[in-house]
């Protein structure tokens, strides 16, 4: 894929390790020149920038691939990574920390005030999510046997001297998973409760929260849309509740090659009552589930025409971001969705694998290794 | 449109959904699947059922001449005969057309399982009526084999070769059709289809009958909904005159009440460990059974 005119100057900036708000935006990405760039997501070795749209004053994202290694950026500089894996978590921290598990790797610790990174040494990290009950994060691990744990991972409080001293990490279980079952992702409601999201290929997704020692079931499996709903892709908090992405998963795409399914996204409100955001109508345990956004909406009229994921979730500026990823065609767009579910799609050139919002603070970024293309 | 392949609840869902006060739930129609009348009635010749589909004969002797008696199945047919080079559009319009103007309903339900093995006859129902609505329903695949098996052994149309090579074949129209159904929704706008397992119906039928009901926007009063759960109360629920006897599955025909209850559900897993996994190799078998998961089923 060639490298657009936007991608290579931003690269480039990136690799002079100028200031994030130094960077040279193009006139054609439509970004308002007054406002600086205020947030980057990764993943996959892609790389997401956002700022504002100069006319609607709406944010405005652009996507790009990196081609020149991989590294950690936060909003204080450029530091380099050499693992080779891509990152599919980031837990921002305060104090110019970051936190980025590798998919089948380590786990990272970014220190952008140390200019440093250095792995975490916990085994099997699988799941990783800002603390926000306290300064570091939560890693849920995965045994050999596949017995899950829940560490937290302190505030790593002068990482240039000590490191990310695990000495202080609380462990405790997690929940037995049955055969077959994986987890996914661990994400947090707005009322600070815990939920754990375990995929279920033959039953659909699953939602476990902690309840003291336990972990309670707050959703039907797959919330009726059985394997179609058998893995949760993302979650984040957004307009009062905790948002889901759902999708078939890739084992069951490749069991049954061609079937268009696109995943849905979910609302999950304070009693555990799941509401469909955009997704399929369908029969419910009380009532019938229709999708709250309406047929015509340019969402659910997409994943119509297209087989969309929507592979992650953040929220800008009131709004949710939604990264949807066409498994047939390769492409992927995003989504503004506004609180009032107006929105707009925006353009992206290149695709990427994962969208990670961090609370206020610094926000860190990944780049992939070498770009093929 | 009610999408089923046979012996999947289709006729007793359907006809439960038909008995809704602002429904006119058909029997077996098979118009859509050919293009012309004229086809309709040469395949139902190979089939041998030489005076046309029974479904289709019973609803035009009801409606067009007041009642199901072996002499207005002879007019429906010759009736027919005379038009067999109208559209099968055409016809389906006609009859609805009767059944709106005899009844009021605002909907018009049909279903012909059949088609769910012929994706060119679901793009012409949706090339003929664009904004019409679809209700898939699914059956588990190991406990709709046992039923298909029950029905090809005890069928008396068949030669005993002819049975062998369907026993050993029923398995096999499970996948075909539920992915034909599943492409074709796949396909269709927002809340234009609804997915619902037969099984659910059979566990908890005024929940779904009453969704069913929402989802199409008509009454969801007590009433409606109990006459829904009333198959037994169509006019087609019943054997018709005798040369046109069918037109629904003749299990349900013989007896077509609802009968509420949770129905044990077969293993996927279990068949495909034995025997008839084997015939399908490992390729098939994931095929099968994931496809089985994707619409609730282990």
């Amino acid at each position: 894929m060639a490298r657009t005119p936007l991608a290579g100057a931003l690269l480039d900036a990136a690799l002079a390790a100028r200031p994030l708000t130094e960077l040279p935006i193009p006139a054609s990405l439509d970004l308002d020149p007054a406002a600086p760039v205020r947030g980057v997501w990764t993943g996959g070795g892609q790389v997401l920038i956002a700022g504002r749209d100069a006319d609607a004053g709406l944010p405005v994202l652009a996507v790009l691939r990196a081609g020149h290694g991989r590294r950690v950026w936060t909003g204080d500089g450029l530091l380099r990574v050499d693992q080779t894996a891509s990152a599919a978590q980031l837990a921002a921290l305060p104090g110019g920390q970051a936190l980025a598990l590798i998919t089948g790797g380590p786990l990272l610790a970014v220190s952008a005030g140390a200019k440093a990174v250095r792995p975490v040494p916990l085994p099997r990290p699988v799941a990783l999510l800002a603390d926000p009950a306290a300064p570091g994060a939560l890693a849920v691990l995965r045994s050999k046997t596949g017995r899950i744990s829940l560490a937290r991972v302190p505030d790593g409080a002068h990482p240039e001297t000590s490191g990310w001293d695990l000495r202080q990490a609380d462990r405790r279980p997690g929940p037995k998973l049955d055969a077959g079952q994986t987890l996914s992702l661990v994400a947090q409601d707005h009322l600070g409760r815990l939920l754990l999201g375990v995929d279920d290929g033959a039953r659909g997704f699953h939602l476990l929260r902690e309840e003291g020692d336990l972990w309670i079931p707050v959703a039907v499996p797959g919330a009726s849309r059985h394997g179609m709903n058998a893995a949760l892709l993302a979650a984040t908090r957004w307009n009062g509740a905790l948002v889901l992405a759902a999708g078939c998963g890739a084992r069951a795409a490749s069991d049954v090659p061609g079937l268009l399914i696109s995943g849905e996204v979910l609302r999950l409100g304070d009693s555990g009552d799941l509401t469909i955001l955009t997704g399929e109508l369908r029969t419910g345990p009380k009532r019938l589930m229709v999708p709250a956004l309406p047929a015509s909406h340019p969402l659910m009229l997409a994943r119509v025409v297209a087989e969309l994921d929507v592979t992650a979730l953040a929220v800008w500026d009131a709004a949710l971001v939604l990264h949807l990823h066409d498994a047939r065609q390769g492409s992927d767009r995003l989504y503004c969705l506004n609180p009032d579910l107006t929105g707009r799609f925006v353009r992206t050139a290149l695709p990427f694998a994962a969208l990670v919002a961090g609370p206020e603070g610094p926000i860190a970024l990944t780049w992939g290794p070498q770009d093929p293309s | 449109m009610l999408l089923s392949p046979p012996r999947s609840f289709s006729s007793l869902v359907s006809t439960m959904i038909g008995q809704h006060p602002q429904i006119y739930g058909f029997p077996e129609l098979h118009l859509m699947m050919r293009e012309t009348v004229g086809e309709v009635l040469e395949w139902e010749r190979v089939c041998e059922r030489y005076l046309g589909p029974p479904g289709l004969l019973r609803a035009l002797a009801l409606l067009l001449w007041g009642a199901q008696s072996a002499e207005n199945v002879l007019e429906a047919a010759n009736f027919l005969e005379d038009r067999a080079g109208w559209k099968s559009a055409e016809m389906m319009n006609f009859i609805m057309d009767r059944a709106e103007a005899a009844t009021g309903a605002r909907y018009c339900l049909e279903k012909s399982p059949s088609i769910t093995f012929l994706p060119h006859g679901l793009q012409r129902v949706r090339r003929a009526w664009p904004d019409a609505l679809y209700i898939h329903v699914t059956r588990h695949p190991v406990n709709l084999k046992k039923s298909m098996d029950e029905f090809i052994d005890t069928s008396r149309r068949f030669s005993p070769e002819q049975k062998a090579i369907r026993l050993e074949n029923s398995m096999k129209a499970w996948p075909v059709t539920q992915r034909n159904i599943l492409d074709f929704c796949a396909t269709l706008a927002p809340g234009q289809y609804l997915r619902i397992r037969g099984e659910e119906v059979l566990e908890d039928a005024p929940r779904i009958m009453g969704q069913v009901a929402e989802w199409l926007g008509l009454r969801t009063d007590d009433a409606a909904i109990a006459a829904m759960l009333r198959p037994e109360d169509s006019p087609y629920a019943h054997l018709g005159p005798v040369n046109a006897p069918f037109g629904n599955d003749p299990k349900f025909v013989e007896s077509p009440a609802f009968r509420p209850g949770k129905p044990r559900l077969g293993s996927i897993a279990a068949y495909l460990d034995g025997p008839e996994g084997d015939v399908l190799g490992p390729e098939r078998s994931a095929y099968l059974g994931r496809l089985a998961n994707l619409m609730g089923y282990q």
